[in-house]
């Protein structure tokens, strides 16, 4: 008993109640705000499984995310609370569509590994930045990085709006990168590209670096403690640079794999891209830990393509999506607060008490009709023959056990 | 005929791991008396304190103050009823003057202005009538640190607190300003006010209380009015029956010079030095003992030569490598193994497991590593065999360390740096948190590491410890060498030089120090 | 061609539209940071700063607009039925705009103390979640409002300007000054009162020991989490206000909700200052005129992405520059230790040096 229960890691069910009550927060919202309310939570709920394209596409929108969940998990873990994945994503995108964009000679084979490449190198660019910043100079990790995303964004801006903007499109995008360079289908039927293996690929690694190797003891430790981590002998600053230099690349490969099949056209953006917000928020979910990212992510990501059918559907607000991962982490904050999460307990207990009686209700209902039923068969049979059938005696007895 | 102020029976208190901290504790404090609190190290007095004022909740027992039964739940509670606990660091905030602090506790009106003038006649009277150095406008962050307690003091007062716990508040001052202390309590005292004084030294006591109880193992075995008590008499009371475990310590071989400190000094804050020029010398198979007052310098001294702390001039050498200005990292690649953290601050990390917690060298070094992955099951043997060799009481490895009791913890953390192979260890306070097996223990393994040739720079943590362990030792006063000695018996008397009254000349210390 | 170049420049700066975009984004940044400045003095980095903006923002904006619609009832404009009620429309839109968005980002702010200060969330953390949440429900108001119909919602009345006939009359300052928005006076006075409030009461001393050392509030028995509360709900009204500054205030056709990150700023400004208030609005000040420069010199380069990241590379400068005069003062301080251990220097040689330096 004890060994199942430890297998299961702790926290587990007040995710599960956080997910629960954000489900309730979107439908809350859909009922309030949407006058065609069946056809909106159709849409919003139910639509994003109900093909197997739909399916791929959900997965294939949470790659991205799930590379950016990924290298802020190892950032957070070492407690250097940097957004520059956001950043390192918008330019890492950026780049690899304007290489792809004048690659239009080369070969497959040139163009590919350059592109992940590059990708990986811009985002490890931005990413060391604020680490840079915080490491010479102390500035506060946190606001240099948002400060370095804001510049990123204005940057990237510029780089779409004066370089490979397509003007015969509605709104301000680049060109397509052509079909030929973007990433394999490696499962065709759901549409999904190598970049998802990758994905997973890069889940396992990490959790296997960061909880069997050395340089994840380190991380973890200073995350820890930096006092204690300074003091045993491990360089605390030189891991903090390498965490947030691995959490950048990672973001930055994101981003390549993005360009390269999933989002073809590098769009411009107002503010920071949804996907690298949700891909943040995603890693607070499971505490960063590695292993757990892909199921936030997708659930995440569930929420995100929900609203965007919806929106497509009904004209809904997008933004739905946004919200209720906000909405998600907040409420899994209050959960952590005794009162709270006693109060949520007692009203859980109270709905599984009413759902009983109800279904108590039910059962009895269902016996009362049975009976009801049995009897005018009964007297049906009797009418038609006078000796009921063997089987017919049978099937009857496995009802009768099936109910009790 | 003084109305009784606080009146505590049979308190009770277990710590979560089954450990009894209080087991029975009653304290009677009479209004305008100065009560002495006497115990050893560990016979639970600060979590006593803690208790009356409502840092810790007791588990059972009968607390009243001023005749009525209260529940403080918590410091700032306890306050709002009167008990006030001044903290081992100060409880001033540096950047507002004497007075406004002295006004913080003081009810007002929210968003009323400050009425200045009469503020500060009111506080300068209060000044006056308790003889207090600082001015009204003085800044919090230039006072002394006895100036800053006695401020800490008035403040209570003016707030009008019925009971003042101070804990071992004396033993960073020196005589003087020990004696300013008191005669600020007396006068505080004298207005009705309870002071209860925490505090292991016992010639203190008998000087400065009314009444004075003894806490032995969490329980208080007697009170007695200090004109009635004999200094030698309390100091008996006070020990519990730990002397069964004898450590004997066989005299020392010593080898080659391994440390050499020359000049060392390092700042407080921008003016205050809290070295100044020390230097003393550490030979293999020696066990150095660094004496002094808390606050005199010792501490910073073992920080600086682990390379926690830099140090302003000096020479830090290490078999004639200048260790000074490494990182801690450098520092322990040169094989300095340091013991030198409060286990619950920063030597363990609660939310790593017991294994990981024990062998940050094993983790780090390539022969733990299979094809690139740690090893697992090799580095479980290693932590199980020194759990094992330690007696670090747990369910297994992979539990939380903050799991683990104090004494554990501090086993833990013995066991991670001894078993380093050490060049040079530094350790202080090695048997601080621990019970007396555990210490016997512990001193045990120290003189092994001795004998096997490591140079020890030893802070004791308690007299026996000292008169069992020492080969040698350092006396440092305020920041400066006071006297040192070489081949000590652990009976001589130091005193003097700790407090300051007596000092070994400069041609008498040079001679010892550089041989 | 250069010269010309630079004329135009030069040109666009010293124009009216210049400053006054630096008055109007200096006040709202300036209500930002004395919010952060609040903060700070509560001991709480104010991260979410920049949700509680936004979130004002839409609500100050939106509720205008949508009181106004029903005000007006879906009239066209021209009409007598229009002309009848689009004076009170506009009172009661933007006051109830105002009402709104203090509403709006108290009740956020409420949201994030409570959360920080009894479920022990980690302030970066919520933070950013606070302000992902809060750009979330801007969007969400702003697709509401697109698919609304004109009888739900129409172009909110800004904040009345008051114009002063004497001001008016001085040529240059006249056209800035002369009618301006009520929010300038107000601004004015902000400081002044925080400075009241932080300096100058006893809440003010409080706050110091919240941001200072908790262990003196709690001798005397002051409790810090109601403290600040407190000290948080007033940062709240400030960066309310910023808010309603940045979305009623000025142009209101021109109003996005998309943060640029001024919260950000904010925090920038307050930060490399070390939390005096001065230096502060002195930060403040250079960032607005920095900020401003990317909507005049728009006729003039047409790389308005280029002008912006000026901005944030402002922004990044002036933290750098903070830290780069902490090492130094470090540095002084290490020389000066090691000339008293030496005994070349003494502490009374040096104050009597300091004492000819002020005199």
């Amino acid at each position: 008993m004890n060994k199942i229960k430890r297998k299961v890691p702790p926290g587990v069910q007040s995710r599960l109640a956080a997910g629960f009550l954000t489900l309730l927060f979107c439908l809350l919202c859909v009922v309030i705000f949407e006058p065609q309310k069946g056809r909106a939570l159709y849409s919003f709920f139910i639509e994003p499984f109900s093909s197997a394209s739909q399916i791929g596409g959900l997965i294939s929108m949470a790659t991205p995310a799930i590379f950016i969940a990924l290298g802020v998990s190892l950032m957070f873990q070492c407690r250097k609370y940097s957004f520059a994945s956001i950043g390192a994503f918008m330019l890492s995108s950026a780049l690899v569509t304007m290489f792809l964009l004048r690659g239009n000679e080369k070969p497959n084979w040139y163009l590919i590994p350059v592109a992940l490449l590059i990708g990986i190198l811009a985002g490890a660019l931005v990413g060391m930045l604020p680490a840079l910043l915080s490491y010479k100079s102390k500035i506060h990790v946190a606001l240099s990085s948002l400060l370095v995303n804001y510049l990123v964004l204005q940057l990237t801006s510029y780089l779409l709006i004066s370089h490979m903007q397509d003007f015969s499109q509605g709104e301000i995008t680049s060109f397509q990168i052509p079909q030929r360079m973007w990433l394999a289908e490696f499962w065709p039927a759901l549409g999904l590209r190598w970049g998802t293996l990758l994905a997973i690929v890069a889940t396992i690694v990490l959790y296997l670096l960061l909880y069997r190797g050395k340089t994840g003891y380190g991380i973890r430790m200073v995350g820890a403690s930096e006092a204690t981590a300074n003091y045993v002998g491990l360089s605390a600053g030189a891991i903090a640079l390498v965490s947030q230099l691995m959490g950048g690349a990672l973001a930055g490969l994101g981003g390549a794999i993005e360009m390269m099949g999933i989002q073809p056209r590098y769009q411009w953006n107002e503010t920071f891209p949804f996907i690298t917000l949700v891909g943040i928020l995603a890693a607070v979910l499971v505490d960063y830990n590695p292993i757990w990212v892909p199921v936030s992510t997708l659930f995440l990501s569930y929420l995100w393509k929900g609203a965007q059918l919806l929106y497509a559907d009904t004209d809904f607000p997008v933004y739905l999506g946004l919200a209720a991962a906000a909405v998600m982490v907040l409420v899994l904050f209050a959960l952590r607060q005794v009162v709270v999460a006693d109060e949520l307990r007692r009203f859980g207990r109270w709905v599984i008490r009413v759902a009983k009686a109800i279904g108590r209700g039910l059962q009895r209902l269902w016996r009362k009709l049975r009976a009801s039923l049995q009897g005018a068969r009964a007297e049906a049979r009797e009418t038609a023959a006078k000796k009921p059938s063997h089987a017919a005696k049978k099937e009857e007895q496995q009802q009768d056990g099936g109910v009790q | 005929m003084p109305q009784e102020c606080l009146r505590i029976e049979h308190i009770c208190k277990a710590y979560s791991e089954g450990v009894v901290a209080i087991q029975d504790a009653c304290l009677v404090v009479q209004q305008g008396e100065i009560h002495g609190l006497l115990g050893e190290n560990g016979a639970g007095k600060s979590t006593f304190s803690k208790i009356i004022s409502g840092q810790i909740k007791p588990d059972s027992g009968l607390f009243e103050l001023m005749g009525k039964p209260v529940h403080p739940q918590s410091a700032t509670e306890a306050a709002q009823i009167g008990i006030v606990r001044l903290q081992k660091h100060s409880g001033l905030v540096p950047s507002l003057t004497v007075e406004e602090n002295i006004l913080l506790g003081h009810e007002k009106g929210f968003l009323r202005p400050l009425p200045r003038k009469q503020m500060r006649s009111e506080i300068a009277a209060l000044l006056k009538e308790f003889a207090m150095d600082p001015g009204p406008a003085d800044l919090a962050q230039h006072l002394t640190a006895e100036d800053a307690l006695e401020t800490e003091v008035l403040k209570a007062y003016y707030a009008g607190a019925h009971l003042i716990i101070l804990d071992e508040p004396a033993s960073y001052f020196s005589v003087a300003q020990t004696q300013e202390l008191f005669a600020l309590l007396r006068k505080v005292a004298a207005k009705g006010v309870a002071i209860l004084y925490v505090s292991n030294q016992v010639d203190e006591m008998l000087e400065l209380c009314d009444n004075i109880t003894v806490l032995v193992d969490g329980i208080t075995t007697k009170t007695v009015p200090a004109w009635a008590a004999a200094a030698q008499q309390m100091k008996h009371d006070m020990e519990h029956e730990g002397m069964a475990y004898q450590v004997s310590c066989p005299p020392a071989h010593l080898g080659d010079t391994v440390l050499k400190v020359r000049g060392l000094s390092t700042f407080r804050d921008k003016t205050h030095p809290v070295l100044n020029n020390v230097s003393f010398s550490i030979r293999s198979g020696e066990i150095l003992a660094l004496v002094g007052k808390p606050g005199s310098g010792i501490k910073e001294i073992c920080e600086v030569v682990a390379g926690l702390v830099p140090a302003v001039t000096g020479q830090v050498l290490l078999y004639d490598d200048d260790i000074l200005g490494e990182s801690v990292r450098g520092v322990r690649d040169f094989g300095v193994s340091f013991l030198i953290s409060n286990p619950q601050r920063t030597g363990v990390v609660p939310s790593l497991s017991i294994q990981e917690n024990l062998l940050p060298y094993q983790y780090t070094n390539p022969e733990y590593r299979n094809h690139g992955f740690l090893d697992k099951e090799k580095l479980k043997e290693e932590a199980d065999r020194l759990i094992k060799e330690y007696d670090i009481r747990c369910i297994s490895g992979q539990e939380n360390a903050g799991t683990l009791s104090t004494s554990s913890a501090q086993k833990l953390l013995a066991a991670r740096e001894f078993s380093n192979e050490p060049v040079l260890l530094v350790a202080y306070q090695p048997t601080a948190y621990t019970g007396d097996s555990a210490a016997a223990f512990l001193k045990k393994k120290l003189i092994e590491l001795r004998d096997e040739g490591t140079a020890i720079l030893l802070v004791p943590t308690d007299w026996r410890e000292f008169s069992t362990l020492a080969d040698s030792v350092v006396v440092l006063h305020q920041g400066s060498v006071a006297a040192c000695i070489h081949g000590v018996q652990g009976n001589e008397d130091l005193n003097p030089y700790i407090n300051g009254q007596a000092r070994m000349s400069n041609e008498e210390l040079e001679a010892v120090c550089f041989e | 061609m250069q010269t010309e170049m630079l004329q135009s420049v030069v040109g666009s700066i010293f124009s009216n539209q210049y400053l006054s975009s630096v008055i109007f984004i200096g006040i709202y940044l300036m209500l930002l940071s004395l919010g952060v400045l609040v903060g700070r003095r509560a001991g709480i980095f104010f991260l979410a700063v920049e949700g509680v903006m936004s979130v004002s923002a839409t609500a100050g904006y939106y509720f205008d607009g949508f009181l106004r619609a029903k005000l007006l009832g879906g009239a066209q404009e021209g009409s007598a039925a229009y002309e009848a009620v689009v004076g009170k429309a506009n009172t009661l839109g933007w006051l109830g705009g105002v009402f709104a968005g203090l509403l709006a980002g108290l009740l956020f702010t409420l949201l994030f103390c409570a959360l920080l200060l009894y479920s022990r969330a980690n302030e970066l953390i919520l933070g950013f979640a606070m302000n992902t949440l809060a750009f979330a429900i801007s969007g969400f108001a702003f697709n509401l409002a697109d698919r609304a119909d004109s009888t739900s919602f129409v172009l909110p009345a800004p904040l009345p300007a008051i114009s002063v006939p004497t001001i008016q009359e001085i040529p240059v300052l006249g056209g800035l000054f002369g009618t301006m928005s009520w929010s300038l006076p107000f601004a004015i006075a902000a400081p002044f009162v925080v400075f009241y409030l932080l300096n100058k009461t006893d809440f003010g001393l409080r706050m110091r020991a919240a941001q200072e050392n908790h262990a003196a509030l709690i001798d005397a028995g002051i409790s810090v989490e109601k403290l600040q509360l407190k000290g948080m709900m007033f940062a709240g009204v400030l960066a309310s206000l910023g808010g309603i500054v940045i979305a009623l205030a000025g142009q209101v056709k021109d109003f996005t909700i998309m943060p640029r990150g001024e919260g950000y700023l904010a925090l920038v400004a307050v930060w490399a200052s070390a939390g005096r208030m001065g230096k502060s609005m002195l930060a403040v000040l250079l960032l607005a005129l920095v900020s401003a420069l990317s909507p005049a010199l728009a006729g003039v380069f047409n790389q308005t992405p280029l002008l912006q990241a000026l901005l944030y590379v402002a922004a990044l400068g002036g933290m750098l520059l903070h830290s780069y005069n902490e090492r130094n003062r470090h540095r002084a301080r290490l020389r000066f230790q090691r000339l008293l251990l030496s005994g070349e220097e003494t502490v009374e040689k040096r104050r009597l040096r300091w004492h000819k330096k002020k005199k």
